[in-house]
């Protein structure tokens, strides 16, 4: 069997490499990648354009935006031990799986864990090439209260309030400030 | 450790990432809310990739945790007021003015509330 992995990993067995025989199927597809090859599991870090021993690409846009893998953990030097596929017995594969949010928005951030429509991409607010990040600014979870009719349904939302109290400033000059709301923010939704 | 530190001096704890931003946007003030992601770099200078084996700084849902944490709390518009009121008790004098007087019989300071308070425009 061949490897999703340059390095061919026996942890991470899957398909990849070579394409000998594209077939229909890979006509189009392996055209588009130096030497036929074809590394599947590398799309899950994207960080530069296809070689022989990564595939990635690059968005209309001519930029190539990192997929939600492309920082490697660096105690781990086995290629793909840092990516959703690492499953090895001590390994905590669970950190790299994509987090379903079973409930309401709790902040406008929370948006990063919708998918992206593209391989092993989630909505970017962690990289200075983020195509998302657009959306912190035109988002809000503070609607105005809900009208609600005396038969329960619901009728319209009410204006927003225009002034808000609790808000920081983003460019404050006072540590303190951020440390506390910093403070106690958890690192994701799973346990670790 | 499932949150941020509240206190310490590591990479991930929430006195050095405030101040690393905090430094960061002293001289480039940001713009909007999406520059603390857009910013070149900002992100891994706020959060720095790891050197040892912490996946914290490495998994893309860890990473967010600043940007989950400050961006619906926080705005460019924003005013911070920083407000010392100081409480006093004492009697006053029968027909002496309360603001002028200087012959309290007894006076204390009860202490200093400081208080943030986010004025919006909108």
């Amino acid at each position: 069997m061949l490897s999703l992995w340059p390095s061919a990993s026996s942890t991470v067995p899957g398909y990849g490499g070579n394409i000998a025989d594209p077939g229909r199927l890979w006509n189009a597809l392996h055209s588009a990648f130096p030497g036929n090859l074809y590394l599947p599991a590398t799309l899950c870090t994207n960080t530069a354009a296809s070689t022989s021993t990564r595939t990635g690409y690059a968005d209309n846009d001519g930029i190539i935006r990192p997929a939600d893998a492309t920082y490697p953990d660096p105690s781990v030097a086995t290629s793909g031990s840092s990516t959703p596929y690492y499953a090895t017995s001590s390994a905590a594969s669970s950190d790299y799986h994509p987090i379903i949010l079973n409930r309401p928005f709790r902040n406008v951030a929370e948006l990063s864990y919708a998918f992206r429509d593209l391989p092993w991409k989630s909505l970017d607010f962690f990289t200075d090439k983020s195509a998302d990040a657009g959306l912190l600014d035109v988002f809000s979870i503070k609607d105005g209260p809900g009208s609600i009719a005396a038969n329960a349904s619901f009728i319209a939302m009410s204006p927003l309030p225009t002034m808000t109290a609790g808000q920081i400033n983003l460019n404050t000059t006072q540590p303190a400030v951020l440390q506390s709301i910093l403070a106690g923010a958890i690192w994701n939704e799973q346990c670790q | 450790m499932n949150s941020v530190s509240k206190t310490g001096v590591t990479a991930t704890a929430a006195p050095v990432l405030a101040s690393n931003i905090t430094t960061a946007t002293s001289s480039a003030p940001l713009a909007n809310r999406s520059q603390l992601v857009t910013r070149s770099n900002l992100p891994l200078t706020v959060l720095p990739l790891p050197s040892g084996g912490t996946h914290n700084q490495s998994v893309k849902a860890r990473r967010e945790t600043v940007p989950r944490a400050i961006s619906s709390l926080s705005q460019t518009r924003t005013w911070n007021l920083m407000i010392d009121m100081i409480a006093q008790s004492g009697t006053y004098p029968p027909g002496k003015p309360i603001l002028r007087t200087s012959l309290c019989k007894r006076s204390s300071v009860i202490g200093f509330m400081s208080r943030l308070i986010g004025l919006l425009d909108k």
